[in-house]
């Protein structure tokens, strides 16, 4: 039994050694982040689809920071067409003001009993990316109950993110590129999750605050949208085994 | 003494703002590996603080990022043009960085039933090898085809190792290889492909 123990501590200071320093800090916590978009309101003129057969609705797309531009529902509108929600995007086929049965725009902003503009409230998601947080120690128990209480994605408290922008295009086919509607900036405080909670092997799901976009090239603000970011979930990964090869000298490191 | 105290205040606060001993700043330069013109990019960086840093590039293809320090730096370069590349901790760490991009390109065709006839709701999917030093990825949602059956991929990063996955609920799954699409013919301009896909029936 001694010589048992006695290779046992024997074998843990082997891979002490044989670890490169702060070996317990070799896994990551991966956060998977999404960005999103309601409030949709284009109140100007868009002319960026104006040719047949497909004038003039559109779907458009998303290019941003965290991703590039899908034929989806990233800056979803409201008609719908093709099994997408798609926006006028040829105003000047029908005057503004003049559309009483709303087939070209779908809310009546000044409440004259015309449609003037288009609106889509709903939020859908344009853009989600992976980060991986390095250095994370190895999760661990340390009252042994079997449950990890420490380490992992434990005292990740918030995650934030800067410059945010979507650029947006009316999306076409193979037939021609994309057409360039414009450029949306958020709110320069966009976006901090700071209520994150976060267990050693995983973490929930969680909103930032909302924030408007604020400026819009080509001006003037003629199409706005609210944004914000969601923490969709956080995992825990011993990416380089360490944390299973710590299990085996000392039962704290085989939590769950 | 008083001057004494005075210069080595000085001093200090030179020496400070000198070696970054307050913050660092990261540079990016992003450019065209034929031309050496400038790429329009988004640089987004993270260090060890929980904050991803964005910046876009200016007219020079150039983003300077400021960081509490460039120690385990890793970022990526994102374009509409010229794909994306993962900088690792490795390139970073200097605080100035070169990055050279090519051209991607816009894969699209129609995918088709064993008849021949358009399909759609297929979906159509790209697929990237995994850079370990990546620590940002991007998740790509899945192309879906038209009522024509027509699909488009925009932004196809040709200099890494891909793959283009073609599904529907009916038929048997069909992967396109990086070798199929390079010779693909070409669409209506030079960075452009163009690639049917014919779907059989499930074995």
């Amino acid at each position: 039994m001694k010589r048992m123990l006695l290779r046992g501590l024997f074998g843990f200071v082997i891979v002490m050694l044989a670890l490169p320093s702060g070996m317990a800090q070799q896994g990551l916590c991966r956060l998977s982040i999404t960005m999103l978009n309601s409030n949709r309101h284009v109140l100007g003129e868009v002319n960026t689809e104006c040719s047949w057969p497909r004038a003039p609705f559109g779907n458009w797309g998303v290019e941003s920071n965290f991703g590039g531009r899908t034929n989806a529902f990233q800056f979803a509108g409201w008609k719908g067409e093709d099994n997408l929600l798609q926006w006028d995007s040829c105003t000047s086929d029908c005057q503004r003001d003049t559309d009483y049965s709303c087939l070209w725009y779908n809310h009546d902003s000044n409440a004259n009993g015309y449609c003037d503009d288009q609106v889509s409230n709903a939020e859908y998601s344009y853009a989600t990316i992976w980060v991986d947080m390095y250095g994370r120690n190895c999760p661990y128990d340390s009252n042994r109950d079997g449950s990890c209480d420490w380490g992992g994605c434990y005292g990740i408290t918030q995650f934030s993110v800067s410059g945010q922008y979507l650029t947006l295009y009316e999306l076409d086919d193979w037939l021609g590129g994309d057409d360039y509607v414009g450029n949306l900036s958020v709110d320069s405080g966009c976006c901090t999750v700071s209520n994150l909670s976060c267990t050693p092997r995983s973490c929930y799901a969680r909103y930032s605050q909302t924030y408007p976009t604020v400026s819009y090239y080509p001006g003037p603000l003629n199409t706005t949208a609210n944004v914000r970011m969601r923490i969709d979930w956080g995992s825990f990964i011993d990416y380089s085994g360490i944390c299973a090869q710590l299990g085996h000298w000392d039962p704290g490191y085989n939590c769950h | 003494m008083n001057n004494l105290k005075k210069v080595l205040l000085v001093t200090g606060a030179l020496f400070c703002l000198e070696s970054g001993g307050w913050a660092e700043t990261l540079k990016v330069q992003v450019v065209d590996a034929k031309t050496g013109g400038p790429v329009q990019a988004t640089v987004s960086a993270i260090g060890a603080l929980p904050r991803l840093e964005s910046v876009r590039t200016d007219q020079e293809g150039v983003v300077v990022l400021d960081l509490s320090s460039l120690e385990s730096v890793s970022a990526i370069v994102k374009t509409s043009t010229h794909g994306e590349r993962c900088l690792g901790e490795e390139e970073t760490k200097e605080g100035m960085v070169v990055v050279r991009m090519e051209p991607s390109l816009r894969v699209f065709g129609v995918v088709r039933d064993p008849s021949g006839n358009p399909l759609r709701k297929a979906t159509v999917k790209l697929v990237y090898r995994d850079d370990p030093k990546c620590r940002i990825r991007f998740d790509r949602a899945d192309e879906v085809t038209n009522e024509r059956g027509e699909y488009v991929l925009r932004n196809v990063d040709m200099t890494k190792d891909l793959a283009v996955v073609v599904r529907h609920d009916l038929y048997a799954e069909r992967t396109l290889t990086k070798g199929e699409i390079l010779t693909a013919p070409e669409g209506p301009s030079s960075n452009t492909k163009e690639i049917d896909v014919d779907l059989v029936e499930r074995p």
